[in-house]
């Protein structure tokens, strides 16, 4: 459990004070996949560093079950950081090194395992990340994808209860996103760690995130459950990040849309609803037909769900406590 | 009828051959000795710079300041008046010996912006994730940082040895002894060209060898 207690941290840019983090607070439950979402400059990445005292916040406590990590010595922190693993964009593996003396490097470093320990140690990680065959390789000859996986592999040698992900996708194409996003939602689901990531995408939170928050300015504007976020963005900040995902309908078709006779609806349906032929049984109980204008079915996580903008000729209270009986979450839209 | 254009009769092959040796002799030890100093000076130099890992202004400024004054001063003039500190160091101010302890000087400050600049070649990213493993900054220089900048520290090391070797040549003028100093006994002094012209083609071939040498360990360090 990690728990952020009114973090502020501002810097020095050409003699300007410039706020990075503004009164974050934040409860990380263990054992859960955490994003933070959030556009460049917004200080995802300040506050991601934070958590390992990478960057250390000029108020408020950082605290790792339990323990203040801001009041540690220099010791207490070495010892904290090497249980708090940390994978980054660029990958930031070691030119000079093999991939298995890549991910050695951080055994070594602890200085806790014989030789023979490490070298078994490396064999197995080796194997959670599927590159025993590249074991000799140089990081130079491996594709953006392997790379990732030895950052990874590394970040989890000395067996963290924490993983920090720095944008770990964005250097990525599509399908090696996809494949890197699978391995740490298998890492979190196999080895119980808990995962904080920072990314601008919101196709990330979507695959793989329990929870998350929006950071926009420095200031945490909202967090919750990604379906909560997701389907039922409050703040303008999380509509935009949800908008440009392209996924969930939200309703941009205002001005294009006042040529519909009737009411709009959005309609959000989430795991059971989503099987159910809601939209017929309710049309037929109405006796008015229901008009699609927009939605998208997808996946939150394994979670499936469905939001559609429904035009509605008829009473509109009728059709929510329908909608609402069938657990089927109704809201009528200003049109 | 024309004369020939050299007299190589005049030539003392053994006196080239001991020049050479003693050359090689100032060379070997004095870029040991600047690289010994040189290097945790322009490591120091790396840290204390600034977003650096012991990133302090007013130290910085300092060092900079005294690594900029050994540079700026012609070698010729620091052999001069490095002549007393020499005396007491080796107890001569002539010779192999006496010439080494200036070269240093000489070498050391430059080889230590070198350095600094291999250093600053090397990924903050590495840095940081070295440090987010919880790696001691003693740690983060001597495993990430040094190792990292390997080929940079060896190609750096190929020019001041190149330089090395220009400045034995020039410590001639106080009697430093090797090839530059044959060169301007027999050389200049005594118009012997011939003694000329063997002297620059040795010290073209120094420089030659150093400098292929170093270029094939940097590649075989190399691992971009």
């Amino acid at each position: 459990m990690i728990e952020l207690h009114h973090l502020n941290k501002t810097y020095q840019v050409d003699g300007r004070q410039v706020t990075a983090l503004q009164d974050i607070q934040l409860q990380i439950p263990a054992g859960q996949v955490f994003g933070i979402i959030g556009r460049s400059g917004a200080g995802k990445s300040t506050l991601l560093r934070t958590l390992n005292l990478l960057e250390r916040p000029d108020q408020g406590r950082v605290l790792i079950d339990g323990i203040d990590a801001t009041a540690l010595d220099q010791a207490g922190l070495r010892a904290l950081r090497q249980q708090i693993g940390m994978v980054f964009q660029h990958f930031n593996l070691l030119a000079h090194r093999t991939v298995a003396a890549n991910i050695r490097f951080a055994l070594e470093l602890a200085g806790e395992l014989d030789a023979p320990t490490m070298a078994a140690r490396v064999a197995e990680l080796l194997a959670l990340v599927g590159l025993t065959e590249q074991a000799k390789q140089y990081p130079a000859q491996l594709s953006g994808g392997q790379k990732q996986r030895v950052g990874i592999a590394r970040a989890l040698a000395n067996q963290p209860k924490l993983l920090l992900c720095d944008e770990a996708t964005s250097a990525l194409d599509p399908q090696t996103t996809q494949a890197i996003l699978q391995l740490l939602l298998d890492i979190n689901q196999r080895l119980g760690l808990t995962i904080v990531l920072i990314t601008h995408e919101m196709a990330v939170v979507r695959a793989i995130c329990d929870r998350v928050a929006v950071i926009d300015g420095g200031r945490i504007v909202e967090q919750g459950t990604v379906a909560d976020v997701f389907l039922h963005p409050q703040h303008a900040a999380s509509r935009n990040m949800v908008a440009e995902d392209g996924h969930a309908a939200v309703l941009d078709l205002a001005g294009k849309l006042h040529s519909v006779a009737g009411k709009l609806l959005r309609l959000t349906f989430v795991d059971a609803a989503t099987y159910e032929p809601v939209i017929a049984e309710v049309g037929q109980q109405l006796a008015s037909p229901i008009n699609i204008l927009q939605g998208s079915v997808g996946r939150i996580k394994d979670r499936p769900y469905g939001q559609l903008i429904v035009g509605l000729q008829g009473d509109v209270s009728a059709a929510q406590a329908a909608f609402a009986s069938r657990g089927v979450r109704c809201e009528a839209l200003a049109a | 009828m024309s004369a020939p254009w050299f007299d190589w009769s005049l030539i003392d092959w053994a006196d080239i051959g001991t020049a050479t040796l003693d050359t090689l002799t100032m060379l070997g030890a004095s870029l040991t000795f600047t690289v010994l100093l040189g290097l945790p000076l322009g490591v120091l130099l790396y840290l204390l710079g600034p977003r650096r890992l012991l990133a302090n202004k007013p130290a910085y400024a300092a060092l900079s300041f005294v690594i900029n004054a050994l540079r700026s001063m012609p070698f010729v003039i620091l052999l001069i008046v490095l002549i007393p500190m020499t005396v007491k160091l080796v107890g001569t101010s002539i010779g192999v010996a006496g010439a080494i302890p200036p070269l240093v000087v000489g070498a050391a400050p430059f080889f230590a912006r070198l350095v600094e600049s291999a250093l600053r070649e090397v990924d903050l990213g590495i840095v940081e994730a070295t440090q987010a493993m919880g790696a001691t900054t003693w740690q983060i220089v001597s495993r990430a940082l040094l190792p990292e900048a390997l080929p940079g520290l060896l190609a750096a090391t190929t020019v001041t040895a190149v330089t090395l070797v220009s400045y034995t040549a020039m410590s001639g003028v106080i009697g430093g002894g090797g090839l530059g100093d044959l060169a301007i006994r027999y050389g200049y002094q005594r118009f012997q060209t011939e003694v000329m012209v063997i002297t620059v083609l040795a010290l073209l071939a120094v420089v030659q060898i150093l400098q292929m040498a170093g270029d094939w360990l940097v590649r075989r360090a190399t691992r971009k």
